[in-house]
């Protein structure tokens, strides 16, 4: 263990960085198999029929989640075949699955969720995410779905509107279940502060009803390459992995998978 | 009673070696955890760990050389710096860093021109402190003095963002901390004009 600062800064150093990047350092220091979840972790993303950009935010995060080492699956409840959301469904770059459903309301989607949390664990050492869209209308029914209520990813811009909307869905979570995580990622922002505002505002409004904290998970820019990876159904980290896009996606997805192994059994 | 002396430091190793000695003057919530080691392109001359786990970069010039030179490198620096915190705070979980916390650089230079203090003061509160040093000699021994100028830069700014908060979301009735280890160089992102975002 290293006991000094000036003790590890060596692997950081320009003259190493090519050989021995940050990815690899950060490889050396993961937990062993054994400490890894036995399972994935399930996280629910309200997103609407034709909500095309969040959507290409979750897709372009099951990869990054992938890039890193964890497996990833999107799982959709989708009235048309194929989705206009998705690219094709079915095993995609770097083994993400885009799994749709038959579901209809939240109980059968929770039971595809855990059965896709449950299958896709064999052979997986490395933890990961099963990503699962969630109409937000069905937020507001009297189903309870606790395994999709345990963590859920809003995304919001800065705008007032899309704060109190995404202020109104993390309510629905926490409504039903107390204790939800709900995790909030701030999108299509102009600067760093411009997003540590508006998680300043919407974990101020959520604190309103006690026990009720949001989770902070970054943030994203909404740069051109967001909106040709969603024309181009290709996914931005591997398409350009240098863009701010994809540099900010692979910050949350990070922040996901440091979470998700944190609170592996 | 012994004079003092103002003196000039023989080298940059003085310098440091007198103001880990003496920074609990400056800040007596930081502690050094790295000396001289290689950043972007130059060396950072001391990194310290304030006792809320932010990192703080602080950067020195003696007399003589360009302060306006050493904010450029400061920044670029902290730019350097902050996508490293999180793979920092993994390697070495002992020294507690707050990954999500934005970077503090100090400055510590002789003097600092107008041309230094206006572009100083046109960054976000608390990126940058700027603090004059002088060098001295009471009775044989040396001392530092240190004469922070950050508030007359800052007189009238608002508190950033960061501070507005406990850093690390640990403290009772705190909010959550925002969480991203990017920060606007690394998304090529131009800060915004200070504005209010309050209802």
């Amino acid at each position: 263990m290293p006991r000094d600062l000036s003790d590890v800064l060596h692997y950081f150093g320009p003259e190493l960085a090519e050989p021995k990047g940050s990815t690899e350092v950060f490889a050396e220091s993961r937990p062993e198999a054994s400490e890894l979840p036995a399972t994935l972790s399930i996280v629910s993303v309200p997103i609407g029929e034709r909500d095309v950009v969040r959507a290409a935010f979750t897709w372009n995060l099951a990869v990054e989640i992938a890039r890193l080492g964890g497996r990833a699956i999107v799982l959709s409840p989708d009235e048309a075949t194929p989705s206009p959301l998705w690219p094709v469904a079915g095993p995609g770059p770097l083994g993400v699955e885009l799994r749709p459903s038959l579901a209809k309301d939240l109980d059968s989607l929770q039971e595809a969720a855990l059965e896709a949390a449950t299958t896709q664990v064999s052979g997986n050492t490395e933890g990961g995410v099963v990503f699962v869209r969630i109409p937000p209308a069905w937020l507001e029914t009297s189903a309870l779905a606790p395994a999709l209520m345990d963590w859920t990813l809003l995304f919001t811009s800065s705008a007032t509107s899309d704060l109190r909307e995404a202020l109104k869905l993390a309510r629905a979570v926490m409504s039903k279940k107390a204790g939800a995580r709900v995790g909030v990622t701030i999108h299509g922002v102009h600067c760093r502060s411009e997003a540590e505002t508006a998680f300043e505002r919407i974990a101020r409004a959520t604190r309103s009803k006690p026990g009720s904290d949001v989770t902070s998970y970054g943030l994203l820019v909404d740069d051109l390459q967001v909106y040709r990876a969603i024309v181009a159904q290709r996914p931005i980290g591997l398409a350009h992995p240098q863009s701010p896009a994809a540099r900010a996606l692979r910050d949350v997805a990070q922040l996901l998978l440091d979470d998700e192994r944190k609170e592996a059994p | 009673m012994s004079a003092a002396e103002k003196v000039r430091p023989a080298s940059a190793a003085e310098l440091r070696r007198e103001i880990r000695r003496q920074l609990p003057l400056l800040d007596p919530e930081l502690r050094i955890v790295a000396e001289d080691f290689m950043g972007l392109a130059s060396p950072i001359d001391l990194l310290a760990i304030s006792s809320r786990g932010e990192v703080v970069l602080i950067l020195l010039s003696l007399e003589g050389e360009n302060d306006a030179a050493l904010l450029t490198r400061c920044l670029a620096q902290r730019a350097w710096a902050a996508p490293r915190l999180r793979d920092w705070a993994q390697l070495a979980p002992e020294l507690e860093i707050a990954a999500d916390a934005p970077i503090r650089v100090i400055l510590l230079a002789p003097d600092f021109g107008s041309e230094t203090l206006a572009a100083a003061a046109s960054l976000r509160p608390g990126v940058v402190q700027l603090v004059r040093h002088v060098s001295l000699r009471v009775g044989g021994q040396p001392g530092l003095l240190f004469e922070p100028i950050g508030d007359e830069v800052h007189a009238a700014s608002p508190r950033p963002p960061e501070t507005r908060e406990p850093l690390r979301g640990k403290l009772p009735g705190a909010l959550p901390s925002f969480r991203s280890g990017l920060s606007d160089n690394d998304l090529s992102l131009k800060p915004a004009p200070e504005e209010s975002f309050d209802d």
